[in-house]
């Protein structure tokens, strides 16, 4: 009987997903039905356990709190002095405009974790010049997603929170471990630009020279640059920093991240009571969104697992005949494949239970899977035709940048993370070094 | 059903949230107490902890319902968007009624339980040195869960008032 239950679990909550029933309240509706199944009167008291103890868990406070850190920095007017000072650096390289765009969204997404709305921003930002500069539009389409998608790698990242979380690795340590794999990222990111524009000009033709990117002195660049970096970086390393070191918890960091960008706010001049209800209350949706998923996901996993699931798992991972690397692979595989239709959150909470005890079988160190599996996340977030990323850009790119631009300029950027990927296959350094050495304090 | 008891609970939902972004301010606010307690003055609170994951649960709970209203929650449309709008509707219906309805509908319930059971007894959290009283928690709990609800059926009821030519929006 239970081993039927877990076999019908998975169709049950496709078909409902597909019916188009939010997911959250997809994972709760089929909690729920099975666990009456199988429990009766019980499954009230059975289920309201987890609302307790996912409302009662102290690292998920990290999540609302970084979200608002997120909201805020969008809201402070960073982005824009970011993105002058590194248009009037990099302006006068070939794809300058584009290499502006990326290196703002790098450190942009390190400021914050969420990331549709920071893809609006910046595309509202960055498209406009770009397109007045006749840059090829494969290319705008896909720097703007690429460039937007770093929010999910680039630490605080809620992805890393909530997959540390189910996971059962440190938040620090995950959190220091994909901050050099996003590094090397961001430059492949680069790399391609400046490659593609370089032997391409008509498609990032440099800035012309009456721009301001050929008439401000070194001296003026660079204290542009410093006004728009300073502050910002420095609140960026003090949050990342605090954390990485262990000197603060995620959730005290977070904290301390959101005083920061509240006080960002009121350096450029954008603190509003609006805009701090405004942000206020973004926060609240979007965590109450991830959350409940959280809610639903853990109750979903929990009667899987608990009624033959885990064991047709183990079967079915038996018959496929493949161990150590082959799980893994299978693991990420089904983390990609899944991400073409299910949002990561619901994925990370469905698969990372059920893989742990394999994963963890394995062998190999659980936080560098973390991050392999944190790159897969973000590369589906990216690739056509189900992109987030491109769903988002949709919203905000003129009528000129069709469809099929979006989905052809992607590519190459997806290629750039499946480099970042096998590079972290390659030299597990790449992942284990910077949290070892913060272990080491 | 008529039309103001729909924008009763509206008002309601919209009132949680309200009451939500409070919390949010508030555990900003105790974080910020925390860190500055513990790394600062060298003092930590006893309850910073326990109050921090007290505000967010809350927070979470009570902002449910306006999320809901709001059509905030990550749905996947690349079937739904192409079956005929009836059917859609008639799916998520009955999803509603046999299955979202009596499983929330039973939490609640639960919740509420444990709510007059915490006044009842005046339960305080076992494992906090601090030792808070829990039935705000528990009220949060289940006001938010009971206002989920509410707001589902409003929302389905919505939809067939809506007509089927702009069911599918």
């Amino acid at each position: 009987m239970t081993g039927t239950v877990a076999a019908l679990m998975l169709p049950s909550l496709f078909g409902l997903v597909f019916l188009g029933v939010p997911v959250a309240f997809a994972l709760l509706g089929t909690a729920f039905a099975f666990g009456l199944m199988l429990s009766g009167d019980l499954v009230g008291l059975q289920l309201f356990r987890f609302i307790q103890s996912v409302a009662a868990n102290y690292v998920l406070v990290a999540v609302a709190l970084f979200i608002f850190m997120g909201a805020m920095l969008e809201r402070s007017g960073v982005a824009e002095q970011l993105f002058r000072a590194m248009r009037v650096c990099l302006g006068r390289l070939p794809g300058g405009l584009a290499l502006a765009t990326i290196a703002m969204c790098g450190i942009f997404a390190a400021g914050t974790g969420i990331v549709g709305a920071v893809e609006v921003l910046i595309g509202l930002m960055a498209i406009p010049p770009m397109m007045a500069y006749g840059y090829n539009r494969q290319l705008i389409a896909g720097t703007i997603c690429a460039g937007g998608s770093l929010g999910t790698m680039i630490p605080p990242s809620i992805v890393v929170v909530i997959y540390a979380t189910q996971a059962q690795i440190g938040i620090g340590d995950l959190l220091a471990a994909v901050l050099l794999p996003g590094a090397v990222m961001i430059l492949l990111f680069l790399a391609y630009i400046l490659g593609r524009c370089l032997l391409r000009p008509a498609d990032g033709p440099p800035l012309p020279p009456d721009d301001e990117a050929f008439r401000m002195s070194g001296l003026e660049k660079a204290l542009l640059l410093l006004r728009a970096l300073v502050p910002t970086l420095g609140l960026v390393t003090a949050v990342i920093g605090s954390m990485m070191l262990g000197i603060a918890s995620p959730t005290e960091a977070a904290g301390v991240g959101a005083l920061g960008t509240v006080l960002l706010a009121a350096l450029y001049r954008r603190l509003t009571p609006a805009v701090l209800v405004d942000a206020l209350r973004t926060t609240l949706a979007l965590n109450a969104m991830i959350i409940l998923i959280v809610l639903g996901g853990t109750m979903f996993t929990s009667i899987f697992l608990g009624n033959g699931g885990s064991r047709m798992v183990q079967d079915f991972v038996a018959l496929l005949g493949v161990e150590r690397e082959g799980v893994l692979v299978l693991f990420l595989a089904l983390l990609f494949l899944g991400g073409l239709v299910l949002d990561w959150v619901s994925l990370v909470l469905i698969l990372v239970p059920i893989f742990l005890p394999l994963l963890r079988a394995t062998g190999f160190d659980a936080v560098w899977m973390g991050v392999l599996a944190v790159i897969v996340i973000q590369t589906s977030y990216l690739t056509p035709p189900m992109a987030p990323s491109i769903f988002y850009l949709r919203g905000v790119a003129p009528a000129e940048i069709s469809y099929g631009d979006m989905c052809r300029g992607v590519l190459p950027f997806v290629a750039c993370q499946g480099l970042t990927l096998l590079a972290v296959v390659l030299f597990p350094m790449l992942a284990t070094w910077l949290p070892s050495l913060t272990r080491a304090y | 059903m008529s039309p103001s008891f729909f924008s009763l609970v509206d008002r309601f939902g919209l009132a949680l949230n309200a009451v939500a972004m409070v919390l949010l301010v508030l555990l900003i606010g105790v974080t910020l107490w925390e860190v500055a307690a513990r790394y600062v003055f060298d003092a930590p609170t006893i309850w910073g902890f326990d109050l921090a994951w007290m505000l967010n649960g809350g927070l979470f709970l009570l902002a449910l319902a306006e999320t809901t209203r709001r059509g905030g929650h990550v749905r996947v449309d690349v079937v739904s968007s192409r079956l005929p709008a009836g059917w859609q509707r008639m799916g998520e219906t009955l999803f509603m009624a046999l299955l979202f309805a009596p499983g929330v509908g039973v939490l609640a319930w639960t919740a509420s339980r444990r709510f007059v059971q915490a006044v009842a007894t005046g339960e305080v959290d076992p494992v906090s040195s601090w030792a808070p009283v829990m039935w705000p928690f528990h009220l949060a709990v289940a006001v938010g869960l009971w206002a989920l609800l509410l707001q589902m059926a409003v929302s389905t009821a919505r939809r067939w008032r809506a007509g089927p030519g702009e069911a599918a929006s």
